[in-house]
């Protein structure tokens, strides 16, 4: 169980800072129930986000 | 039902063309991104908001105006992701119908160790918070933008998209060829459109190729490679692609720096019998012989400033050869004045199929569709009908 | 001493390291010959130019030379009489109104400057009167307007005409950018028309001698 913590603790330190913060923020927005806009249409979120928020 | 023989007529004769047979008369192509909306007298910014009014915006025309199929067409922004994440490259001009693209290329010359050695992380830590820097610094801003952009392009990208598509198949025969999420786009493009720009991307293949070659290795293993070697299954609506930088790189560099990834994407794309549609942005007369590397008939070919005549007889023995109708003229001259020269375009290119007649830039701006190109298209549908 | 044909040699091969080299080495010998060398990088220029048209260069290697020139006057003005520079002639450049475009603008303003020109740059979306407007107050008689979609070559004419109205016959101007043709520039009553920035440069610096 120690190992499974440390490996999990290892995959984190692996994702850097800004992308840690995106990635949160999508977790919870893909996860908002409190947001109307329906859950099965927020798929853009998670598709190539970073290269195409580059591009806008 | 009456449309529905109307698209049958219209689609086959249009797969004639691309198939290298004669049909019955030349396909024409619509070539339109919010030209019509201008002509009916709107603003994008108002009506893409409301897709009823939108789809009806955009689809008038088509009242007096024949045409077989719609390559690209519609609006792919709305005005809300810029108000929402503030430094966008697209953004709508003054006249709040036209879109343009202001290059705002964030990478610096002296970054490329950083891309080079791991472009993903290149582009969360470093490009994305200098690009937009609120939206790392205040988290609700952030929580907003990313809601406008999901939202945004939902409702741009799937809803007017498909209303728009399915309108114009069911009143009008008119089928859209193209699938506007099937896009290629080279690591030398996104280094180009994302990372450097103009001029940097090219006074950096100057000043320092090794680390542009590296860059577009780098780009290409990480970002490209993925989806490349995922095969894709499809074949119709047909992938498509805008290149920029070609048209400003010598045939060496394109060869070894563009062609390299490009053939293989687009290799991936037509596997399954399928074509890839191609915008040759600016001048390719010196380079489109490469595209007899790909099988006969896999590419359509857009003609925007070469010859279209002189693209016929040196390529479009091998591949289809779509434009022949110059926007500009439209915009300067009467129907009359342009006529000649449009039946020599059809004269020239028709014969043998491999055509469709289309605007050779895309509509977008406030008199880009008028009078000029409705008859074109009408005229171009009746002299060429056996 | 420098040698003032290997100076232009090296602008026309596009040779940065070489010329810059060259540069500083004149300049920390005293500084003497300066206005020649900035001669010969402009004859470099010109020959950068000809190859271009030769289709020996291409638009990435005209930019390149622009930045080679402005990196050659930053060594050489130390040593420059007057201002510095070795100005031609003073131009308004441009985007015309409803026009956010402005890439091709700002690499011909790069050439123009390279080529000694002190050029005006009002920026994007200029309307036809503020371009009116500012010639008279600078008394300038260049002007070069830029635009990328079609919708420039209506305020392209309006510029035009704007300045007819105004009874300026005597300022020169050309259109320039992806939509504008021969024909265009007939239609829209523009002096000249440019694709290529080289064929900007070219007849700026014909019209600024000829003035």
């Amino acid at each position: 169980m120690g190992n499974c913590e440390n490996n999990e603790e290892t995959r984190a330190a692996e994702v850097p800072e800004k992308e840690q913060y995106i990635q949160s923020l999508v977790g919870e927005l893909m996860a908002d129930q409190e947001w109307e806009f329906p859950a099965n249409q927020r798929f853009f979120l998670v598709a190539d986000l970073d290269w195409t928020l580059l591009g806008l | 039902m009456a449309e529905n023989k109307l698209k049958e007529m219209k689609f086959s004769n249009f797969l004639k063309a691309v198939n290298r047979e004669e049909g019955a008369y030349v396909p024409t192509a619509i070539n339109d991104s919010t030209g019509s909306i201008a002509w009916a007298g709107k603003k994008t910014i108002d009506v893409v908001q409301n897709p009823q009014e939108y789809v009806e915006t955009m689809t008038g025309i088509y009242d007096q105006m024949w045409a077989d199929v719609a390559l690209v067409n519609g609006v792919v922004y709305s005005k809300k992701l810029e108000e929402a994440f503030l430094h966008v490259e697209n953004k709508y001009g003054p006249d709040g119908v036209t879109l343009e693209h202001v290059q705002l290329s964030p990478m610096q010359k002296d970054e490329y160790d950083q891309l080079i050695a791991d472009p993903n992380r290149f582009v969360s830590e470093v490009l994305l918070p200098r690009k937009y820097p609120e939206f790392f610094e205040d988290r609700e801003f952030a929580r907003n933008a990313l809601k406008v952009y999901a939202e945004d392009n939902f409702h741009v990208l799937v809803i007017l998209s498909s209303m728009l598509k399915q309108t114009l198949e069911d009143k009008y025969g008119i089928v859209s060829v193209v699938n506007m999420l099937e896009r290629i786009q080279t690591p030398l493009d996104i280094l180009f459109d994302y990372f450097r720009g103009f001029r940097g991307t090219l006074t950096d293949l100057r000043r320092q190729p090794a680390n542009v070659k590296a860059a577009l290795d780098a780009i290409w293993e990480v970002h490209c490679l993925p989806k490349e070697n995922t095969p894709y299954t499809g074949s119709f609506p047909y992938s498509w692609q805008p290149p920029h930088i070609p048209c400003y790189l010598s045939p060496k560099q394109y060869d070894e720096l563009y062609w390299v990834h490009e053939k293989p994407m687009i290799e991936r794309y037509i596997a399954n019998g399928g074509k890839h549609y191609f915008i040759m942005e600016g001048k390719w007369d010196k380079i489109w012989d490469r595209f007899r590397e790909l099988p006969k008939d896999s590419l359509i070919l857009h003609v925007d400033d070469d010859n279209i005549i002189q693209a016929k007889k040196e390529i479009g023995d091998w591949q289809i050869i779509a434009g022949g109708l110059k926007l500009a003229d439209c915009r300067l001259k009467t129907f009359d004045q342009i006529k000649d020269d449009i039946k020599r375009v059809v004269d020239e290119c028709a014969p043998g199929g491999g055509f469709i007649f289309t605007l050779d830039k895309i509509a977008l701006a406030p008199g880009d569709i008028n009078q000029t190109v409705i008859d074109a298209y009408n005229f171009v549908h009746e002299y060429s009908s056996k | 001493m420098a040698n003032y044909d290997e100076i232009k040699a090296a602008m026309a091969d596009l040779d940065e390291d070489t010329l810059m080299e060259m540069l500083q080495e004149l300049m920390d010998n005293g500084g003497e010959g300066a206005m020649e060398a900035m001669t010969a990088c402009q004859d470099g220029l010109t020959e950068v130019g000809v190859r271009y048209e030769a289709g020996e260069y291409y638009v990435g290697d005209l930019i390149y030379s622009g930045e080679m020139m402005t990196g050659a006057m930053d060594i050489l003005k130390p040593a420059l009489a007057g201002d510095g520079s070795n100005k031609i002639g003073r131009m308004i450049l441009c985007t015309v109104k409803d026009d956010l475009h402005d890439i091709g603008k700002n690499i011909v303003r790069a050439m123009l400057e390279a080529a000694g020109f002190e050029v005006l740059d009002l920026g994007i979306d200029v309307p036809a009167g503020k371009i009116v407007e500012t010639c008279k107050a600078e008394n300038i008689k260049i002007v070069a307007l830029s635009g990328v979609l079609t919708l420039a070559l209506d305020s392209m004419k309006a510029t035009v005409d704007a300045f007819k109205a105004a009874g300026m016959d005597d300022v020169k101007i050309l259109i320039g950018g992806s939509p504008v043709s021969e024909e265009a520039c007939k239609a829209i009553g523009a002096d000249e028309w440019a694709h290529a920035p080289q064929k900007t440069v070219n007849v700026c610096k014909a019209w600024a001698s000829a003035a």
